[in-house]
C-alpha cells in the first residue's frame, strides 16, 4: 500500500541517493591540475570535458552541486526551526503583545530586500560555509515563518477542530492527529520549493565570487566559462547540466507531493 | 482607514529596515577588522574604527548613519565621494533595464497567453516550463544571451532586460492564462455570453481577474529585479546600481552599503504599497 509516507521517503530517498552517488562516485579529483589535458572536450577519461587548468570538470560539476545541496538543506531546515519556534512564540500565550512584537523581524527582513542582506551577510563573511548557510537561512526564513503561520492559522480554523475541542480532547493529541497530518504536506511542498530557489541563491554566491574557494561551486564554474561559450562550451554545459539536474530533480518531486496529496483532497490550491 | 494602516505600516517598516541594516552592517560584524584585514596592525584598524564612528555607542552610531544618510553627506568610504551624486547616475542605468524588463516581460507574457489560447500544445509546454525554467537563475539566461550578442550586437541595456525578464514573464504568462482560462469557464461569464452581453463587459471582467494576476507578480518582481539587476549588470558590464551594491559588498565600503540598501527598501515599501492599493482597487474580492 503506498501511502502518503512512504511516497515521501521514496522521493527523499531519490533525491538524497542521486545527489550521494554524483558527488560520492569513484570520480577524478577535482582539484587536480593537470596543464598538459587543459581545455579538452569531453571523452571517456573526462566525462565533462576539462578546464584552463586540465581539471576534471565532471567531477567538480558533481562535487559542487553536493556541497550546494547540502548548504541549502542545512540552511532550509534551520530556517524551519526558526520558523517554528517564531510561530510558537506569536500563537502559543494567545496575546495579541507577542503576535505585534513577532511580526516586528519579519516586517524589517521583507522590507530590508533579502538578496542584500544575504549577499552583505556572505560578503562580510568573505565566503565562508557557515556565512552562507546564515545567508541563505536569512533569504528563506521571512518568507517561511509566514507560510508557517498562515497554514497553521488555516488548519486552527477547520471546523473539525472546534468539535475535538469542544469534546475536551487533548491539545497533544489535536496538534498530533488533526493538525501536523493537514499541515505537513503543504509545508514540505514550499520547503522543497525554497530549497530550490535556495541552491539557485548559492549559485548567484559563486557566480559573483562569494563562494568558499577551497571547494568546486558550480555558480563559480558558469562564472569562468561565461566568456568562452562559443569557443569552449563544454565548461558552460557541464555545470550547467548538473545545476538543472538537481534544482530540477527537487521541484519535481515538490510536485509530485503536491499531486499525490491534491486527489486525497489535502492539498487543494494550485501552486501560487 | 486601510489607507492610514497601510501608510503606518509603510513607514513602520522603513525604520525597522534602517535599524536592520544598521545591525547588519556596522553592529554585527567588525567592520574595521574586515576592512583592514587580520595581518594590519592595531592603529590601522583604530585609524578605520575613527572613520566609520566604529568607537561611539551603537544608538549614536545608528543617529550619525541615518544624519549622514538624508542629510546626502554620506560618502564612500575608499573614494571618499559624495554618494548621491553617483546614487541617481547609476539608478537611470538600473531604471532603463527595468524599463526593457518590463516591456519584454508584459510583451512574451502576452504572446505566451496568446499562444496557449491557441494551441493545447504551448499550453503543455507552458506548463512543464513554468515548472522547470522559474527555478533557473537569471545569470544562466543572462550568460546565453551575453552569447547570443557575438551574432547580435543589440544593445547590452537591452540584453540586461531580457535576460531579466524570460523567467517572470513565463511565470506571468502561465498565471496569467489559468485565471483568465477559469475565468471564461465560470458560470456568470457563460451566463453573461448567454445573455448577449457586449465584449467590453468581458473585457472588463477579464481585467478584473487577471488583476491579482499581475499584483501578485509585480510584488515577487520587485525582490527578483533587486537580485537580477545585481546579476545581469556583472554579466553584461554595465554601471548601474546592482553592479555597484556587488563592487561595494566585495569591497566592503560599508556607507554605499547602507545607502543603497536604503534606497531599494524605499523603493521596495512604496512598490509594495502601491501594489496593495491596485489591489484593493482592482481586485473584485479584496
Amino acid at each position: 500500500m503506498v501511502n502518503r509516507r512512504n511516497i515521501m521517503l521514496y522521493l527523499l530517498g531519490g533525491i538524497i541517493l542521486v545527489l550521494l552517488i554524483a558527488g560520492l562516485m569513484p570520480l577524478n579529483d577535482p582539484l587536480e591540475v593537470k596543464v598538459s589535458s587543459s581545455l579538452q572536450g569531453p571523452s571517456m577519461l573526462n566525462p565533462g570535458g576539462t578546464d584552463r587548468l586540465g581539471r576534471c570538470l565532471f567531477s567538480q560539476a558533481s562535487q559542487g552541486l553536493l556541497w550546494s545541496f547540502s548548504l541549502a538543506l542545512v540552511a532550509e531546515i534551520i530556517s524551519m526551526i526558526a520558523g517554528l519556534l517564531w510561530v510558537g512564540i506569536i500563537r502559543l500565550p494567545k496575546r495579541r503583545f507577542f503576535y505585534t512584537v513577532g511580526r516586528i523581524p519579519i516586517m524589517a527582513f521583507k522590507a530590508l530586500p533579502p538578496f542584500l542582506v544575504a549577499l552583505s551577510l556572505a560578503s562580510l563573511a568573505q565566503g565562508k560555509d557557515w556565512a552562507t548557510i546564515l545567508a541563505l537561512s536569512l533569504f528563506s526564513w521571512p518568507f517561511l515563518s509566514q507560510v508557517l503561520n498562515d497554514e497553521f492559522a488555516w488548519v486552527m480554523h477547520q471546523p473539525h477542530l472546534f468539535g475535538a475541542k469542544t469534546l475536551g480532547v487533548s491539545k497533544l493529541y489535536i496538534l498530533r492527529f488533526h493538525i501536523v497530518p493537514i499541515a505537513w504536506p503543504r509545508i514540505v511542498r514550499y520547503a522543497l520549493l525554497d530549497m530550490v530557489g535556495l541552491i539557485a541563491l548559492e549559485a548567484v554566491f559563486g557566480f559573483v565570487g562569494l563562494s568558499n574557494p577551497e571547494r568546486p561551486s558550480l555558480g563559480y564554474m558558469l562564472f569562468l566559462a561565461k566568456d568562452y561559450l562559443g569557443q569552449y562550451p563544454w565548461l558552460f554545459i557541464t555545470p550547467l547540466s548538473f545545476f538543472l539536474a538537481g534544482v530540477l530533480t527537487i521541484s519535481f518531486a515538490a510536485v509530485i507531493l503536491t499531486k499525490s496529496v491534491a486527489h486525497r483532497g489535502i492539498i487543494g490550491e494550485t501552486i501560487t | 482607514m486601510r489607507w492610514l494602516r497601510l501608510l503606518a505600516r509603510a513607514v513602520a517598516s522603513y525604520m525597522l529596515a534602517v535599524v536592520a541594516a544598521f545591525v547588519l552592517f556596522y553592529v554585527l560584524p567588525d567592520p574595521a577588522y574586515q576592512i583592514a584585514g587580520g595581518v594590519i596592525d592595531a592603529s590601522v584598524i583604530e585609524k578605520t574604527r575613527n572613520a566609520l564612528h566604529l568607537n561611539e555607542p551603537a544608538p549614536d552610531r545608528l543617529l550619525i548613519a541615518v544624519k549622514e544618510l538624508w542629510s546626502g553627506r554620506i560618502k564612500s568610504f575608499y573614494t571618499n565621494a559624495p554618494a548621491y551624486q553617483v546614487l541617481w547616475g547609476k539608478t537611470l542605468i538600473s531604471l532603463t533595464i527595468v524599463g526593457w524588463a518590463l516591456f519584454f516581460m508584459l510583451a512574451l507574457s502576452i504572446l505566451i497567453v496568446f499562444g496557449a489560447f491557441q494551441s493545447y500544445l504551448i499550453q503543455s509546454v507552458l506548463d512543464i516550463l513554468s515548472l522547470s525554467l522559474s527555478v533557473v537563475p537569471v545569470f544562466i539566461s543572462a550568460i546565453v544571451l551575453l552569447y547570443l550578442t557575438t551574432f547580435f550586437p543589440w544593445a547590452e541595456d537591452v540584453l540586461a532586460g531580457l535576460a531579466l525578464a524570460v523567467f517572470p514573464a513565463i511565470l506571468l504568462g502561465n498565471n496569467l492564462y489559468n485565471r483568465l482560462h477559469a475565468a471564461r469557464r465560470s458560470p456568470h461569464m457563460q451566463a453573461a455570453r448567454a445573455f448577449g452581453l457586449p465584449r467590453s463587459a468581458f473585457m472588463r471582467r477579464y481585467i478584473h481577474e487577471a488583476a491579482p494576476s499581475l499584483v501578485l507578480i509585480f510584488n515577487a518582481l520587485v525582490i527578483f529585479f533587486g537580485a537580477g539587476l545585481a546579476v545581469v549588470e556583472s554579466v553584461f558590464g554595465i554601471a548601474g546600481l546592482g553592479r555597484w551594491f556587488l563592487d561595494s559588498a566585495l569591497r566592503l565600503d560599508l556607507p554605499i552599503m547602507f545607502l543603497i540598501a536604503n534606497f531599494i527598501t524605499i523603493v521596495v515599501i512604496v512598490c509594495d504599497s502601491i501594489n496593495t492599493a491596485l489591489g484593493w482597487v482592482l481586485d473584485p474580492e479584496a
